[in-house]
């Protein structure tokens, strides 16, 4: 009997000592693992992310006023109708100098687009092949047209179709004949279709290169819906 | 890895919040529109309807705002005109273009209806690559319907817009 109660005391010795070093052993630090706490546990993670996604906002927020800074530089006058508030605006940046920043990159934005779907038309325009049953009568009529009343003020410098799209290159006497030309273009029965104009003043001197495409066609470009 | 899945959703969320907004679609009367050459016998209104009750060809311009502040991923603004074309070899044909703030049109597209038809409307479906334009312009509808044929005039019921 004596000899099965010294067995049993025995064995809770044993699993006090042995729970007593386990919980030891665990609470030793492990090298090259830092230390935390529960509560650290618990709180830790959310409060780094936080603090990391309000880094990450304000890194964002001044890249943000430098790109729209930087953009504004070269920029012409048509996207900045508030540059009269800007002279406040600069020194206290709100919602007017957000909106304007935005304003200069969406339209920067705008631009980058064209440059590119210019280049697609530009491309379309030297590599397709001709099809003369089209491109030969297509470019009589607009040399015949440009003869009429309607473009007064315009001559026709160059004129070249293909198989989906004509490019033509016109010279304007002032910007009133600048600004009609595609709608005198599209008054032209038997010119039916999309067209694009790429206006220009170099030092006075207004030309239009003219995008045109094949009567109930679409301009040869990927435009995003 | 944590850090940068944050990085790729903050910035996920930044492009998110910088989508921009696009001029919502609309349906105008043909009644807003007026006779280009301002000469001719005014044509009638009824409905809001545009009439050709001239006895002639008569063509018209629809001069509508382009209500965009902002530069969409849409580039293109489309229009679906609604007409009447009782005119056996006439048709009626619309271009619509897209303008600088200046009026320089910059793009356009042009359509016209097919065949005859006394009873029942036409349509003609336009797309213009409107991205080619700065957003401060605005948009001018011009259309031309042929002379009263047979009794019947030719009509411009409306227009829709969508950018």
């Amino acid at each position: 009997m004596s000899k099965v109660r010294w067995g049993v005391l025995g064995l809770a010795g044993a699993a006090v000592a042995a729970a007593g070093a386990w919980s030891l052993r665990g609470d030793a630090p492990t090298p090259g693992v830092p230390t935390t706490t529960v509560s650290e546990v618990r709180a830790g993670p959310p409060a780094d992310l936080e603090q990391e996604v309000r880094a990450l906002r304000a890194e964002l927020e001044a890249l943000r006023r430098n790109q729209g800074r930087l953009e504004q530089q070269p920029h012409t006058s048509p996207m900045q109708p508030v540059e009269g508030a800007t002279a406040k605006d600069a020194e206290d940046p709100g919602p007017a100098r957000d909106e304007e920043v935005v304003r200069a990159a969406r339209e920067q934005q705008r631009q980058e687009r064209v440059v590119e779907l210019e280049a697609e038309l530009e491309l379309a325009a030297n590599t397709e092949p001709r099809d003369a049953q089209w491109a030969a009568p297509t470019e009589s009529l607009v040399t015949q047209s440009f003869q009429g009343p309607d473009f007064v003020g315009s001559r026709l410098a160059r004129i070249e179709c293909r198989t989906h799209l004509c490019t033509l290159e016109v010279e304007h006497d002032d910007g009133d004949a600048q600004a009609e030309l595609l709608t005198s273009l599209l008054r032209v029965k038997g010119l039916r279709g999309q067209a694009v104009v790429r206006p220009r003043n170099e030092g006075g001197r207004r030309t239009s290169r003219v995008y045109l495409s094949r009567a109930g066609e679409r301009l040869p470009m990927t435009l995003r819906k | 890895m944590m850090k940068n899945t944050f990085k790729k959703s903050v910035a996920a969320l930044a492009l998110l919040g910088a989508l921009p907004s696009v001029a919502g679609p609309a349906t105008y009367a043909g009644a807003l529109c007026t006779s280009v050459s301002g000469f001719s016998a005014p044509s009638i209104f009824r409905s809001g309807r545009l009439i050709n009750q001239t006895g002639a060809a008569l063509e018209v311009v629809c001069p509508v705002q382009r209500n965009v502040n902002t530069v969409g991923f849409n580039e293109t603004v489309s229009l679906l005109i609604t007409a009447r074309d009782p005119h056996l070899t006439e048709n009626v044909c619309c271009t619509a273009t897209v303008t600088e703030p200046d009026g320089t049109a910059i793009a356009a597209d042009s359509g016209c209806t097919s065949g005859a038809d006394t009873a029942n409307p036409k349509s003609i479906s336009l797309s213009i690559p409107a991205t080619f334009a700065s957003v401060n312009g605005f948009i001018a509808l011009r259309c031309e319907l042929p002379a009263p044929y047979s009794g019947y005039n030719s009509a411009l019921s409306s227009f829709y817009i969508s950018e």
